[in-house]
């Protein structure tokens, strides 16, 4: 992510409206792992997903790519502090939290909840 | 095997509890704890911000004397729960398509999603109004959104059965509570589900717990306030360490982290471990 971060802004901005162009019933992610996270990084951070997905599906994609056990829980951080509902659509996440650049930028780490 | 250590943690934190002195110092910062003063603060701002949860004294003999007799536990009524934890991740149901396009871009895709949707919207609407005016009306909640719920409607199949007389749409309701718990200092959740027919559940309940937690650090077990069946609860071991995670999230970020917020904060993390019983209605948390 600080790869795509480093870029200029103007750059991202352009990026993020061209792509908001041809794909306009998603919603552009940057997502990738929390540098204190002991979880496998992503190949991709670049993620177009539908807008009417829910947060929860959208972790699904994700659990999926790490591949995940089923035993293992994740949290998702929207601008590295905010967690999302998980019932949210990304649309709704996308609106009240993206960048300056046009993209939503989600690290996500695992959630010890449980012993 | 985990069983027989679950009855052997819990004899000796029994034991344990009655010897510990009531906790006084407040280590909500340095270890995401609280007390017992602190558990009523953080309960009535809760039941302040959303007056679906109220406090309740229990059973009398049940009684934790470090507690208000009035104020021993919270509790939500009657939280629908409209579909099973498993459906969630049901290859069947939410089948997305990737494809990678010249830029790097990973492109997610839905599969048959807007058949279903046309088909239902009506019902599912109406239904959706019903269900979430008790819960969402007098929570501070300012994303009431009836629109898309798209999981609900995918699963319509079993959504299709009549309603009752009343016009109560048929589903799984929870009442949840949160407890005090002495050994660990951190509020402690209970599961109490009733099925469509109304009959409480036992281990049905482990269908809305998500795999990865289900039966491992959710359980069966005697509420320790209210006689009655055994509730599902989820075990307390990390939620002190969950909570400084996010306490020192806060901190980093320059906020600064109160007791108020607490149940806020507890109630949104676990909601990853139930995320088919609908109580999220607050607000997005910010660390």
């Amino acid at each position: 992510m600080k790869d795509f971060k480093s870029q200029p802004l103007e750059k991202r901005k352009s990026d993020s409206k061209k792509v908001l162009k041809k794909f306009p019933t998603k919603v552009p992610i940057i997502c990738y792992k929390d540098h204190n996270s002991v979880l496998p990084s992503l190949e991709k951070d670049k993620y177009l997903i539908p807008k009417s997905l829910k947060v929860l599906e959208f972790e699904q994609i994700i659990r999926k790519k790490i591949s995940l056990g089923e035993k293992e829980a994740l949290a998702f951080f929207v601008n590295e502090k905010l967690m999302p509902k998980k019932d949210s659509t990304m649309d709704e996440v996308y609106a009240q939290n993206k960048d300056e650049d046009g993209f939503l930028y989600i690290v996500y780490m695992e959630e010890n909840i449980s012993g | 095997m985990h069983k027989i250590k679950n009855e052997i943690n819990k004899a000796y934190r029994s034991v344990a509890e009655k010897m510990m002195g009531e906790m006084s110092e407040s280590t909500f910062l340095t270890k995401g704890q609280l007390t017992p003063d602190e558990f009523v603060l953080a309960g009535d701002t809760l039941v302040d911000k959303c007056p679906t949860w109220s406090w309740e004294a229990g059973s009398e003999s049940k009684r934790n004397p470090s507690l208000p007799d009035d104020k021993q536990f919270l509790i939500i009524h009657d939280v629908p729960s409209r579909m099973r934890a498993k459906d969630l991740i049901d290859e069947d149901k939410n089948q997305i398509n990737e494809i990678e396009d010249e830029d790097g871009w990973v492109i997610a895709e839905q599969k048959e999603k807007t058949e279903i949707e046309d088909i239902d919207k009506e019902e599912i609407k109406k239904e959706e109004e019903d269900e979430i005016v008790d819960i969402d009306d007098e929570c501070d909640s300012d994303d009431d959104d009836d629109d898309d719920n798209i999981l609900a409607k995918k699963d319509d199949e079993d959504e299709k059965k009549e309603d009752d007389e009343d016009g109560v749409v048929r589903c799984r309701r929870y009442n949840i509570s949160l407890t005090y718990d002495k050994y660990y200092a951190t509020p402690r959740l209970w599961l109490q589900g009733y099925g469509e027919d109304k009959e409480p559940l036992d281990k049905q309940m482990f269908e809305d717990v998500m795999a990865e937690h289900a039966k491992k650090t959710v359980t069966l077990e005697k509420h320790t306030h209210i006689d009655g069946p055994k509730q599902a609860t989820i075990h307390p071991c990390e939620h002190a360490n969950v909570m400084k995670k996010m306490i020192d999230v806060m901190m980093e970020n320059g906020k600064e982290p109160t007791v108020d917020s607490y149940m806020f904060i507890f109630l949104k993390f676990l909601s990853s471990v139930i995320p088919t019983i609908q109580y999220d209605y607050t607000t997005d948390i910010e660390l």
